[in-house]
């Protein structure tokens, strides 16, 4: 009788263990459904601008501190908005990282969207606010089903690029 | 949990029931998941391309073996979760965490996160559609961590972001990095515990390897779609046992879901003073009757007694000093102590080593007084331990109870006193059963003393029809066992007829 029981413990705890290592399935996406992500690092505008320093303030400083530019490190925080169709996607502004706002912006967000030809529009605003939007894309998409959208920012030629 | 203990205890019995052995089981499945990843380990290959590539290998081309490893990997990686659960809820739900245990139970709680975080790389590694969900979803979890500048989950999002080198440091988390941790995490999770058991009974270590061989047989592991950083997986099969917290990310958010597992962790880690143990005075040396015979440091669960140099001047080489950080007062030294010997009567009853709640003179005195409230021909004085619910079912039936810290403070020659004092015709022991101890050990020095293997040894002049055990573990009634006892119990007259 013993050994039935533990024949029954093992096969409960196999069971167990087989089931819920696979099962219930989980569901990310519902048919017809898609993700669209936004993600990118980037540097805002420098709030002051560089400036020249005179030859009087430069000998004023130590001389391995004699940089002949004067930069505030400080950077504007960026502005992101992401529409597809009427449908607001992401909208947020991202502080520049590090304790001196001298570092980039990051920002990241996935979405899931309904597939099907959508009117794409992301734009970002790096310059500080109330100065409208320095980069924008608008692009008409076909997106499938199931498919993983990724929209990044590439830095080298200052536009969105959509991979 | 008395009710969840019973029937494994009626199907393995006392000893090896798999309830009583749950933090050796999970080390024993640890071995299990070492040794099959070693296999496995030998074909991965740690490249975007080829970490899938090797895997289907395995799974497919090599079904026989390697496919059987990676199943016996992932089945025994998902049982150790099971035992953890079980393990931490049993401790608690049995009060074993508090007082001055709460450095066992708190150094558990990183282990929970290292297996956890073993479990989690080793998906990570396969690199299905699976792979690819958990990568994004642990990436946006530690992107919520803010040390990161950059996001680390863009860099599951395109092909293009991916990289070899990933998956080497992937491979060297979950194959060297965690596991070194684990093992140093184990060590100090024991290392309070005197005789610590991290190897399961053989029988049961058998049956597991056999269950989950015959499960890997029967529904191997296998994969799901390679990753594909163009596609999203619309469903998945998904292990509940790591990844149940990852639906949260997405309902709720990265912060909201690092909140409650932080906040359950620190409820859990806090838990051993919520409330505080009521104060337990920690056992007391009385210099004057120590021999320095080492008994009670042997017998210490504790290892709260230390034998040093004699302070005393007295002939004896060492002493028995007690810490009192790691006393848990459960008077087992009390139990193992030769002095504690209830005979005495020209000088008080006072052992070499005491416990000053409940010392060895009281329960003399509670002997005395509770054995004088029955009569009859089988008259039975019951020991049980503190806070069992036995005592209220003993007396019910008609048996004097005394009640002690822990079986394994009753010295036998205090049943010798009962029983050739005639204050009782039977003694019995109705304790916890030997891993379910609530002090551990007490159980196993009780049965050894009596079985006289182990010091101080029952008297040979005592019958042992006269003592019977009933540990508690949930086989039958206690009421049940006692009447059965006395069943046995051979009438006085004939007893007195044998003296």
């Amino acid at each position: 009788m013993r050994i039935v029981g533990q024949i029954l413990a093992y096969a409960a705890f196999a069971a167990v263990l087989g089931a819920l290592s696979v099962w219930p399935q989980y569901r990310l996406l519902a048919d017809g459904q898609a993700i669209v992500s936004l993600t990118f690092s980037h540097a805002g505008q420098r709030i002051e601008p560089c400036r020249r320093r005179s030859q009087a303030e430069l000998d004023a400083l130590p001389p391995n501190m004699r940089r002949p530019d004067d930069c505030p490190r400080a950077r504007h925080a960026i502005e992101v908005q992401m529409r597809l169709d009427d449908e607001l996607l992401y909208s947020g502004t991202q502080a520049p990282s590090g304790l001196w706002q001298d570092g980039k912006a990051t920002v990241y967000t996935r979405t899931t969207v309904n597939a099907g030809e959508r009117q794409l529009f992301v734009a970002m605003n790096d310059s500080g606010p109330d100065s409208g939007f320095d980069y924008v894309l608008r692009r008409e998409l076909n997106i499938e089903p199931g498919r993983n959208v990724v929209i990044t920012f590439d830095d080298l030629r200052a536009e969105f690029i959509i991979e | 949990m008395g009710w969840m203990l019973r029937p494994f205890a009626a199907a393995f019995g006392r000893i090896e029931s798999p309830l009583n052995h749950l933090g050796a089981l999970t080390i024993f499945f640890c071995w299990i998941v070492l040794i099959s990843g070693i296999w496995l380990l030998i074909f991965f290959r740690t490249s975007v391309a080829g970490a899938f590539q090797s895997v289907e290998y395995l799974t497919h081309e090599q079904w026989y073996l390697g496919g059987v490893m990676r199943s016996l990997h992932r089945y025994a990686s998902d049982a150790a979760i099971v035992t953890i659960l079980v393990h931490v809820v049993k401790e608690f739900s049995f009060d074993t965490y508090r007082g001055r245990r709460w450095f066992t139970w708190i150094t558990g709680m990183p282990l929970v996160w290292m297996v956890f975080a073993l479990g989690i790389t080793g998906y990570w590694l396969v690199w299905d559609e699976l792979a690819q969900y958990v990568a994004i979803t642990s990436a946006e979890l530690l992107d919520r961590i803010p040390i990161f500048t950059d996001s680390m989950a863009a860099n599951f999002l395109t092909d293009r972001a991916l990289s070899d080198r990933f998956f080497t440091l992937m491979a060297f988390l979950h194959l060297i990095g965690l596991p070194i941790f684990l093992v140093f995490g184990i060590w100090l999770h024991v290392f309070r515990l005197s005789r610590a058991s991290i190897n399961p009974p053989r029988r049961l270590m058998a049956g597991t390897l056999l269950a989950l061989l015959v499960l890997s047989a029967v529904f191997p592991a296998v994969s799901q779609d390679q990753a594909d950083m163009g596609r999203a997986a619309q469903s998945l099969d998904f292990d509940w046992f790591y990844l149940h917290a990852y639906p949260l990310v997405q309902i709720w958010s990265p912060g909201m879901v690092w909140m409650l597992l932080v906040g359950i962790s620190g409820l859990l880690v806090i838990a051993p003073w919520l409330p505080p143990e009521p104060g337990k005075q920690p056992a007391e040396v009385n210099l004057d009757y120590c021999n320095g015979c080492r008994r009670c440091a042997d017998d210490c669960p504790y290892f709260a007694i230390q034998m040093v140099p004699r302070s005393d001047g007295l002939k004896y080489a060492v002493e028995a000093r007690v810490d009192a950080d790691l006393c848990v007062s459960c008077g087992i030294c009390v139990g193992a102590c030769p002095t504690a010997s209830p005979f005495r009567s020209r000088s008080a009853l006072v052992p070499g080593i005491d416990l000053p709640q409940l010392p060895a003179a009281t329960i003399r005195k509670r002997i005395e007084t509770e054995a004088s409230k029955i009569d009859g021909d089988k008259r039975v004085l019951a020991f049980t331990c503190r806070g069992s619910s036995a005592a209220r079912e003993l007396q019910a039936a008609g048996a004097a109870c005394v009640e002690v810290e822990c079986m394994g403070q009753v010295p036998p020659s205090f049943m010798d006193y009962c029983l050739s004092r005639q204050f009782a015709d039977g003694v019995f022991l109705a304790g916890c059963a030997d891993e379910g101890c609530h002090y551990r050990l007490g159980a196993e020095w009780t049965q050894q003393r009596i079985e006289r293997r182990r010091d101080p040894r029952l008297r040979k002049r005592i019958d042992e029809r006269g003592i019977a055990v009933a540990w508690r573990d949930g086989s039958a009634p206690v009421a049940e066992q006692l009447q059965r006892f006395r069943d046995r119990l051979p009438p006085r007259a004939k007893r007195e007829e044998a003296a």
